[in-house]
């Protein structure tokens, strides 16, 4: 960590030093405010999102871990939470999914028309091992995990948007993300 | 029966639903506290999260607006067109490439002037003798030799930033509180020497008090070793006219808001000095 010059700044700025405030802004806002933006879906929720962690490590309420191995990583991963916990908050009560009186089912579920995040990945080929490892999880536990990384859902709310069982997304998810774990750890002999 | 704690498959994959953003609620907050107390699942979550921090590198940069960063400085008190210690532009590093980390100068890591008039401060303050006058005519007095003595400035400059610094005595004359505000900052610093419990339902609430001995209310201040409170103005205008500051209990939720004049007994109060060179007065045409 004590080599990443992004941690340096991080430790600075919680000694209040003014110009590596300004420094790690202009390093990591814009890839923050990316993922923020994701999440969320609105660019200016997103930005109060952004205010709110800069003064948290201005403030000193967030501090960089002892065990830190990639600064921006732990900076998204404070962002996204943060994203994550007020789009949990705004998100209405009623399920995405229900039946009328009816009988009808109904859905609030809208598509959307631009690109999905794997569609992106697998577009833009940015990270080709990511894509690669993404590629080899079937599509719908994929989904599931996209669903939860990019949107911020809880099982709960990728099983309503997908209409399938919870214990079943549950399931999902977990072996998406060892699946994951072991391709991405285990792939340093491919392409990147 | 190996409790959850103790299983390494289930601390990893805890670890990737919380980084993921799955883990919820008593869960999400149970694992935190795991993680502060074991270097081993921190050690997971920052694998889950390098992992998990590519699917965040697929998305492209967004450009924040221009007026985000003048909230910021703002809010923290720094003026907006504050020049940036040069960094390494991660922002506009190919997606995949943040791993490699260039090479450069590394920062010492020092701390800000303040942090060192502060400890200086504190260690000067240890063995003053009891007496809340006498502390604040010393913390009055030392100030500007400490300043002298830790950071000799330029001729007509102070590493510290303009600033407003009071030091106040506790009740019984001890060391009490640190008071320290940017000249043009909207927050002000507050360092507890001498901690104090506040009875439920009041608030540590302070206080400017000018030569004539007038009081103005600055506002509610948290207690804790070391907080920040914010200004309703500029610190120039707020502390503009102190000589000493005081801080008193106040009841939370009482009406008015902002109370008109300082309950009954001063809980912190001391000095307040500005710590900036003040150009000499011209002399007066004819004089001398």
């Amino acid at each position: 960590m004590d080599t990443d010059p992004l941690a340096h700044l991080i430790q600075r700025v919680a000694q209040r030093d003014g110009a590596a405030f300004r420094a790690l802004y202009e390093a990591s806002a814009g890839r923050l405010l990316a993922i923020a933006q994701r999440v969320l879906d609105d660019r200016g929720a997103a930005e109060d999102v952004l205010q709110e962690v800069f003064m948290a490590l201005w403030n000193g309420q967030s501090r960089i871990p002892e065990v830190c191995r990639a600064p921006l990583a732990w900076l998204t991963t404070l962002t996204r939470n943060r994203a994550i916990d007020v789009a949990r908050k705004r998100r209405p009560e009623l399920p995405l999914q229900w039946q009328g009186e009816d009988g009808e089912e109904h859905s609030f579920d809208i598509a959307d028309d631009s690109a999905t995040p794997p569609e992106q990945l697998q577009g833009a080929q940015e990270d080709a091992r990511l894509a690669h490892c993404l590629g080899c999880i079937a599509e719908e536990p994929r989904r599931a995990l996209v669903l939860a990384y990019y949107e911020g859902l809880t099982h709960l709310e990728i099983a309503e948007r997908l209409a399938r069982p919870l214990g079943t997304v549950k399931a999902w998810v977990r072996r998406s993300l060892l699946s994951l774990q072991d391709c991405l750890q285990g792939g340093s002999g491919m392409a990147t | 029966m190996t409790h959850w704690s103790d299983s390494a498959r289930a601390l990893n994959e805890l670890a990737s639903q919380y980084v993921l953003g799955t883990l919820q609620g008593r869960a999400r907050r149970r694992f935190e506290s795991l993680m502060a107390q074991r270097p081993d699942v921190a050690e997971r979550v920052a694998d889950w999260e390098a992992h998990l921090h590519r699917m965040a590198q697929a998305l492209p940069p967004v450009v924040p607006h221009p007026a985000l960063w003048g909230k910021l400085a703002r809010q923290a008190g720094l003026p907006a067109d504050a020049p940036a210690q040069p960094a390494d532009p991660v922002a506009a590093a190919p997606a995949h490439a943040p791993a490699p980390v260039p090479a450069r100068r590394p920062v010492p890591q020092q701390p800000g002037p303040l942090q060192r008039l502060l400890r200086g401060l504190g260690a000067l303050l240890a063995p003053v003798p009891a007496g809340a006058l006498a502390l604040g005519l010393v913390g009055g007095l030392v100030i500007p030799q400490v300043f002298q003595a830790l950071n000799p400035p330029a001729l007509g400059d102070t590493e510290l930033p303009e600033s407003y610094v009071g030091v106040l005595a506790s009740a019984n004359g001890r060391p009490g509180l640190i008071v320290a505000s940017r000249r043009y900052g909207r927050v002000v610093d507050l360092k507890q020497v001498t901690p104090v419990t506040v009875p439920t339902g009041q608030t540590l609430f302070l206080w400017v008090i000018d030569a004539q001995g007038r009081t103005t209310p600055v506002g509610p201040v948290p207690s804790g070793p070391f907080v920040q409170a914010p200004l309703a103005d500029v610190a120039e205008k707020v502390f503009a006219s102190a000589v000493e500051l005081g801080v008193t209990l106040e009841s939370v939720g009482s009406s008015p808001t902002v109370p008109n004049t300082p309950g009954d007994a001063w809980v912190f109060r001391g000095l307040c000095g500005k710590v900036w060179r003040v150009p000499p007065a011209a002399p007066k045409p004819g004089a001398g």
